[in-house]
């Protein structure tokens, strides 16, 4: 359990946005308005723009995504190698959280 | 093309951030509410979302550059110091004193926590938590100790708050006068009326480490 804590803090607080934010990412570069409407549609959550930009600014800091040049004022993001690191660790660990769940309710519960 | 009252209403949110945070995210995270806005030209849950990460921002900024609390009133523009403390106060004596019924003191508590965890609690405890050495320590802890009288006005806030319940519940002169007179005591707090003489501050952060 305690290796699990590890791997979520790697993403600090709010690690649900911040998961949101590095699995679209996964998919390729995206700006702000972009990772919004992605993760709208793969998670069916809607990121307010101030929740993504605060989010946006401590990954960064944590150098797990980091911005592209661009022409336009909409600045484009992607994944760095230590995101995808931490995402892999991340997205695993939720796995076997869920993997444990769904086995012990096929054990005690009758689910439709 | 954006309509010049939305791009007004946009500059006013990014006033929130920090002058370092606008400077690098601005200008995209005005083309993202630009586009935001078209799409849903008026919300309320944006603005405070905006608003209140804003805070968090500002917050975060200034616990990490290790600052008293004189710091964090002059880090603040005063009208929005202004502001989000009256809308603290206002915000939980309407809440507390007239919707739930509960009684008074869960106004200050409310107030209180969320004034402390807003302002007060990161900077205080981060001398604590990176501790290295004597001679650091009794640097950081200067302003520590510097910044006793604001944090003696800290009671204003939630007074307001019990204020407005008082005014709402009886709506009496006596409550009228009482919210005058701590409307004086709030304002000499934030520097409005009263300026602590030791203060030569810009609003820059860069005279917080002199210690």
């Amino acid at each position: 359990m305690s290796g699990e804590r590890v791997e979520t803090n790697d993403l600090g607080r709010n690690a649900g946005t911040a998961m949101l934010i590095l699995s679209s990412l996964a998919g390729g570069e995206k700006h702000g308005y972009a990772l919004i409407k992605d993760i709208g549609t793969f998670s069916g959550q809607r990121i307010a723009p101030g929740t993504l930009y605060e989010a946006l600014a401590r990954l960064e800091e944590r150098k797990l995504i980091e911005p592209l040049t661009s022409d336009d004022r909409r600045r484009p993001y992607q994944l760095t190698a230590d995101g995808a690191r931490v995402l892999t660790k991340c997205l695993r660990a939720q796995r076997r959280m869920v993997d444990v769940g769904l086995k012990r309710l096929q054990r005690g519960w009758t689910t439709a | 093309m954006v309509e010049p009252k939305t791009s007004r209403r946009i500059a006013h949110l990014l006033k929130w951030y920090p002058a370092n945070w606008r400077e690098r995210y601005g200008e995209e995270f005005a083309a993202v509410l630009e586009q935001d806005f078209s799409e849903t030209p008026r919300s309320y849950a944006r603005t405070f979302n905006v608003v209140s990460k804003g805070l968090h921002v500002r917050a975060r900024n200034l616990a990490s550059a290790n600052v008293s609390m004189r710091h964090v009133r002059s880090n603040y523009p005063k009208s929005l110091r202004v502001t989000f403390a009256l809308v603290i106060g206002a915000s939980a004596g309407i809440v507390f004193g007239r919707n739930s019924g509960d009684p008074w003191y869960l106004t200050v508590i409310f107030s209180l926590v969320y004034f402390e965890f807003v302002f007060g609690m990161s900077m205080r405890r981060q001398p604590a938590r990176s501790l290295k050495s004597e001679k650091e320590f009794s640097l950081r802890r200067t302003p520590l100790t510097r910044s006793q009288k604001a944090l003696i006005g800290i009671p204003f806030v939630p007074a307001i708050g019990i204020m407005v319940n008082v005014l709402i519940g009886s709506k009496t002169v006596t409550g009228l006068i009482a919210l005058g007179v701590l409307a004086i005591l709030f304002a000499v707090y934030f520097g409005w009326i009263w300026r602590d003489p030791e203060s030569t501050l810009d609003g820059s952060l860069t005279t917080a480490r002199k210690g």
